[in-house]
């Protein structure tokens, strides 16, 4: 009884470690990039302090930390989806820019109609922008067996050649000189909830925690989910044996994942700047990919990750602004080596098993000098 | 082309063709990385970084040498500086090598990363080192490299392509990237075939980063390299993974830069963004309609689990 | 002379003795046969010939010394070479690349070079291969063209050259023929002679006696890791060797091969088929060849039917057409160029170009793994980890795989949890399914265990037609008794099942009924009550098909 016990014990600690991982990874990154500022001669507790200050340290930044979580919500939920099909979705980026350029055109031509209509229709633009440009790069996959990755890099630098094509010479602002549509309808606008004193966070926010639970019962409810997520685990050849359609799975996940990273456009154009301002993005669609993976794809682990690199990029805003050897993009580095700390976990996880099995075997020894 | 300013006389040609050389320099010698490292079966997404330590490093050691005349006596400081961009490049390919060869982690998502680095780290410690402005100070003119990188990067494609049609090594790189098993019953060491091509990927890409902090400007800025690694990586495939298919690419995509900037200063209005546009949207064509074997090696992106 | 000598060589595997005190001696200058089924050791043994696996115990003597492997590389050194089942070659080289590869000559400049860069004296390589191929005769070498398309047979003679030119002394040649054309195999034979007049030893490793019989002076036989006998082929009959090979009583032709099986029960009563193929051709298009040459049968309710063959000769392609036959069409995309041949995801090179499938009289020619599901088709795949579960996925998920969409498992597109679960519980009791966690990932399920998962769930809806590949391998007795017992309640039901097996034990286990493969043709269909593991025997090694009929 008492071995069951034990054995129990020992089962559920190695199914919590093993969804730890990511974050002990993650932990690391965060660790090295605040011994980078210390090599910069700055103390790593006082950066901490200013990092949680700045994210945390009013209703204020609370608002802007949830603002900033706000695109990398979607961002990292179009990520994840595309690893839940077994496919690395890097053009997020790409994706999100179509979104906001469909999104503009249509909020432009919808000059006057009833919000909520409005509101409807450019919801609709920017999944169907996002959603055609997540779906080339699993086409090029399946007809051409060109990698996804490959084709979706580039389809990143077209978004952003035609989205600057868009603002600058169809829709540029005639009043100002910065490179911006015109604005659209004061109506369109979602009202930032007054509790953060007047930091943007919209009903945008409260879309993607609904996508994110909406995605999380898809994925772990539906026959569809089922699907997918047999396609992305499914080395070999064992759901096509089952008869489901791996191309068909993989088509529809990229499409979604594109209207999902589409849906940053809601945020920003119709909650914080009502406008397409160029260069908006300061790389979302890429800082969702260490969300995806510190959250393990997991669509409501994610609710959380996002936040925190939300904070991550509010607080070392306000490092730039604190201290004078470090800049916002020290928050870059510490996701790139989060990225980078999950991404060779394989190489150091034997080092990991070995460890435990010591410690287990250790543990086990004295349980068995219990019984006796 | 009338309307161009010039067009028809000789001079004008010559110009127009120096700078699409000059354009493409930093393309072709990343290209000529990507091409070594994928012919060895690794994805070498990182070329956009290992770019941007390479100027970021190649400027730092060029101005610091400049600053004590003493050192810079042995070699010019550009040509310190050069070397350091290269060796920048190598230890972003080293780590690259390590976590993909050695830990096994996947390609992709580690070049990523270490863009993401580079990216973060190059203004970090740029703003660290000289201050808000993020960028290194002008280098003298009469210091910068001119038409030095160009001649590596129009040479490195012949040596490139001399290397896989007639060594040994070209050979072993081959195997590496279509079936790295068969180098191992061969009584080679696939690994070591690969960090091999991995390291001198990242030395090239690092000095196509240093041929722009020290031969196209002369100092480093902030995202400097402007997705150049990326257009590299188009022209790898746009080049059919062949120095001298890549060296092409380059030439033609240095040509639209170089275009670009002639056609600003005319009446002709073309909307830069389409011209921004055309690397990409050309290889994706190409890759749409299959012209010709767009065949990558085989063993592309595969780690080593022998 | 002997050259090379295992003296009781010994290798387990966990609990499985895969060698068990082996001797095996080759003679020098001649060709030695190693054969066996699968499993029966012989791969092991090669392993541990080649450095590749250290032996538990017992010794290995290379011209009467003692050595002692570190690393595969050694024995290459020693002169040991192996042509692999799978080609150590590259398509897009140049076969004279190909060949030299490791060793390439360089010219006296180059010394002065470090290793990489020194230029290969191409030249210099095919003054030394030349004589190696004048002597053999051979013509049709692709030394100086991309080897990517050339026949098998020519990739193989690079690979005998790649050895020569390493001058290897001992040549094994592991499977040689399974991917040959015949007219192949013939000249293949040849050379291996050809080697033995030059001075060469040839271990040739193969489970087809005419061949052995054919080239072969001396034989070993391995069985269940042992080794059973060791015979001169001079002095024996390919009878006696497939009687040790497969372990019974010396096999003989039966009295009658004829393709309707007379005395079978279902033809006798007239019943309708539930399955019958006419004459249906699987080509590869890659390597030129029929894997599936004009197969025709007839599977009726409630009859099992046995596919007995050696591996290789057709049993996984006629598995894989069935179980998806679209897959096997030239599809539109594909028709214009527009899929490429290593994405298309089942199937691969393979195209189906002649003959009709149907399905209680309807044709299924063009149906796809889904709607073969609606119909009533379970399968039980060969290779259970990456054909029949994701093992990543829990238990319960593998539970359905396949079957989502059955309304037992989903409501309105809603996965039924509760209702998945409590038919788990059901499943897990009714196969002995240990652990009963449904949450735990297949991957950590014992191989029986993982098996019964699939077996419960291919059996849980009452199929009509199932495909059953190798059901009890690397199965424990008791776990292979309860397969049993469920595919005879399944049978009993009157469910049609295929069964295909490479122990010979299994079939006339369960078979009412079997049809044997012989490079991808039909060359038996018996009633199992009237016939014998002898003559089966007879008919699997390929004498059947060079004999009378």
């Amino acid at each position: 009884m008492e071995q069951h016990k034990w054995e129990f014990i020992k089962k559920s600690l190695f199914r919590a470690s093993s969804g730890l991982r990511p974050v002990a990874a993650a932990g690391l990154g965060l660790v090295l990039g605040l011994l980078i500022t210390a090599a910069l001669g700055e103390s790593p507790l006082n950066i901490l302090k200013i990092l949680w200050e700045g994210a945390f340290g009013s209703w204020y930044s609370v608002g802007m930390t949830l603002a900033y979580g706000t695109p990398l919500l979607f961002s990292g939920l179009a990520v994840a989806i595309g690893m839940k099909a077994g496919l690395f979705n890097i053009g997020a980026e790409g994706q999100l820019t179509m979104g906001m350029v469909t999104a503009t055109l249509v909020a432009l031509r919808l000059e006057g109609a009833p919000p909520l209509l409005a509101q409807a229709l450019i919801v609709a633009a920017a999944l169907a922008g996002g959603a055609v440009w997540g779906l080339i790069p699993a086409l090029f996959k399946i007809t051409r067996g060109s990698h996804e990755v490959l084709t979706a890099i580039m389809l990143n630098f077209v978004a952003a050649g035609i989205s600057s094509w868009v603002v600058l010479d169809l829709v540029r602002s005639t009043t100002t000189q910065n490179p911006e549509s015109q604005p659209i309808d004061q109506h369109f606008l979602l009202k930032p909830f007054e509790a953060f004193e007047g930091a943007p966070v919209s009903a945008a926010l409260v879309l993607g925690l609904l996508l994110c639970v909406l995605v999380w019962w898809v994925l772990k409810k539906t026959v569809l989910g089922y699907q997918v997520r047999a396609v992305g685990l499914g080395g070999g050849k064992a759901p096509s044996v089952a008869g489901i359609s791996v191309p068909r799975m993989q088509c529809l996940a990229m499409a979604v994942a594109g209207g999902v990273a589409g849906l940053v456009a809601v945020g920003e154009l119709l909650g914080t700047a009502g406008r397409f301002r160029l260069g908006f993005s300061p790389g979302y669609g890429f800082i969702g990919i260490p969300v995806a993976l510190v959250a393990g794809s997991h669509p409501l682990g994610l609710v959380l990750t996002a936040l925190l690199f939300g904070a991550l990029q509010k607080g070392t805003l306000d490092l730039e602004l604190e201290t004078t050897t470090v800049t916002r993009d020290l928050a870059l580095v510490i996701q790139a080596l989060m990225i980078i700390a999950i991404a060779s976990e394989a190489g150091w996880s034997p080092l990991v098993r070995f460890l435990r099995q010591k410690f287990l075997k250790a543990k086990d020894r004295e349980a068995d000098h219990g019984g006796h | 082309m009338g309307a161009i300013e010039g067009a028809g006389d000789a001079g004008f040609w010559l110009d127009f063709a120096l700078s699409v050389l000059r354009m493409a320099t930093p393309l072709m010698l990343a290209a000529l990385g990507g091409v070594l490292s994928e012919k060895a079966g690794v994805v070498n997404l990182a070329l956009e970084g290992q770019m941007l330590v390479g100027a970021f490093l190649a400027a730092l050691f060029a101005h610091q040498v400049q600053l004590l005349p003493a050192l810079g006596s042995f070699m010019g400081p550009a040509w310190v500086g050069w070397w350091a961009g290269g060796l920048a490049g190598m230890v972003l390919a080293l780590i690259l090598g390590f976590l993909t060869i050695t830990c096994h982690a996947q390609q992709i998502v580690t070049g990523t990363g270490l863009n993401m680095l580079a990216m973060g780290l190059c203004p970090v410690l740029a703003f660290g080192i000289y201050g808000a402005s993020g960028s290194t100070p002008s280098l003298d003119m009469g210091a910068r490299l001119t038409w030095e990188p160009t001649l590596v990067a129009l040479s490195l494609p012949l040596l490139l392509a001399a290397f896989f049609r007639w060594t040994k090594g070209g050979l072993w790189v081959k195997v590496a990237g279509e079936n790295p098993l068969v180098l191992l019953s061969s009584g080679l060491s696939p690994a070591k075939v690969r960090y091999g091509a991995v390291l001198l990927s990242g030395l090239f890409a690092g000095w196509g980063g240093a041929s722009l902090s020290l031969a196209l400007s002369s100092s480093y800025s902030r995202d400097m390299t402007a997705g150049r690694g990326f257009i590299a990586l188009a022209a790898v495939v746009l080049g059919r993974w062949h120095p001298l298919g890549a060296m092409a690419a380059c030439l033609l995509f240095g040509a639209t830069e170089a275009m670009q900037m002639r056609l600003q200063a005319t009446a002709i209005f073309v909307p830069p963004a389409l011209i921004q546009i055309f690397p990409y949207g050309v290889t994706l064509l190409v890759l749409a309609l299959g012209v010709g074997r767009m065949k990558p090696p085989r063993a592309l992106g595969q780690g080593l689990r022998l | 002379m002997t050259i090379l000598e295992a003296i009781g060589l010994s290798k387990s595997f966990g609990s499985n003795r895969a060698n068990d005190g082996v001797h095996f001696k080759v003679q020098k200058g001649t060709i030695h046969g190693l054969i066996g089924e699968n499993g029966a050791g012989k791969s092991t043994l090669l392993k541990m010939l080649f450095g590749h696996e250290k032996p538990d115990s017992g010794q290995i003597q290379l011209k009467g010394q003692t050595v002692q492997w570190g690393s595969p590389r050694e024995a290459f050194r020693a002169g040991l070479g192996m042509v692999y089942q799978h080609f150590q070659l590259v398509g897009t080289l140049k076969g004279l690349d190909n060949v030299i590869l490791g060793q390439e000559p360089t010219g006296s400049l180059g010394r002065f070079l470090p290793a990489f860069l020194q230029p290969i004296d191409r030249r210099q390589a095919r003054t030394d291969l030349e004589p190696l191929i004048r002597q053999k005769g051979w013509q049709n070498i692709p030394l100086d063209q991309e080897i990517e398309g050339w026949p098998l047979g020519a990739w193989q003679r690079l690979e005998i050259l790649k050895l020569l030119y390493r001058h290897c002394e001992i040549l094994f040649l592991d499977e040689p023929t399974a991917v040959l054309a015949p007219h192949e195999i013939k000249a293949l034979l040849d050379d291996l002679v050809a080697l033995k007049t030059a001075g060469k030893t040839v271990v040739l490793v193969s489970h087809k006696l005419p061949e052995i019989m054919a080239v072969c002076d001396e034989v070993t036989i391995l069985r269940q890791g042992r080794v059973v006998g060791r015979e001169a082929v001079g002095e024996t009959s390919v009878q006696v060797l497939a009687s040790l090979m497969i372990g019974t009583s010396a096999p003989q032709a039966p009295k009658d091969t004829s393709l309707t099986a007379p005395g079978s029960r279902w033809t006798q009563e007239g019943g309708t088929p539930l399955l019958t193929l006419q004459g249906v051709t699987l080509h590869d298009s890659t390597q030129h060849l029929d894997v599936l040459k004009q197969i025709s049968l007839e599977i009726f309710p409630g009859e099992i039917l046995g596919v007995a063959g050696v591996e290789g000769n057709g049993q996984s392609p006629l598995v894989e057409l069935l179980r998806n036959p679209k897959a096997f069409r030239k599809s539109f995309l594909r028709r214009l160029g527009l899929v490429p041949h290593h994405e298309s995801l089942e199937g691969s090179s393979l195209v189906q170009t002649r003959g009709e499938i149907r399905l209680k009289g309807q044709s299924i020619t063009t149906c796809d793994a889904k709607t073969l599901r609606g119909l009533g088709v379970g399968v039980i795949p060969e290779d259970r980890c990456q054909e029949g579960l994701v093992l990543e996925m829990t238990a319960w998920e593998n539970f359905i795989l396949g079957y989502e969409g059955h309304p037992d498992c989903q409501g309105f597109g809603m996965t039924r949890l509760p209702k998945i679960l409590e038919a788990w519980s059901q499943a897990c009791d009714e196969f002995d399914i240990r652990p009963r966690d449904p949450w735990l990932k297949a991957r950590q399920f014992s191989g029986g265990n993982q098996q019964k998962i699939i077996m419960a769930r291919e059996l849980r809806f009452g199929p009509e037609l199932i495909l059953c590949c190798h059901p009890t391998r690397g199965v424990d007795f008791a776990a292979a008794d309860l397969i049993y017992a469920q595919l005879r309640a399944a049978q009993k039901r009157g469910a049609a099942i295929l069964l295909v097996s490479s122990s010979l034990d299994e079939i006339f286990h369960l078979a009412d009924r079997l049809v044997v493969l012989y490079g991808g043709a039909l060359v038996g269909d018996l009633v199992t009550r009237q016939t014998t593991p002898e003559e089966v025997g007879y008919l699997m090694t390929g004498l059947g098909h060079h004999g009378t009929t």
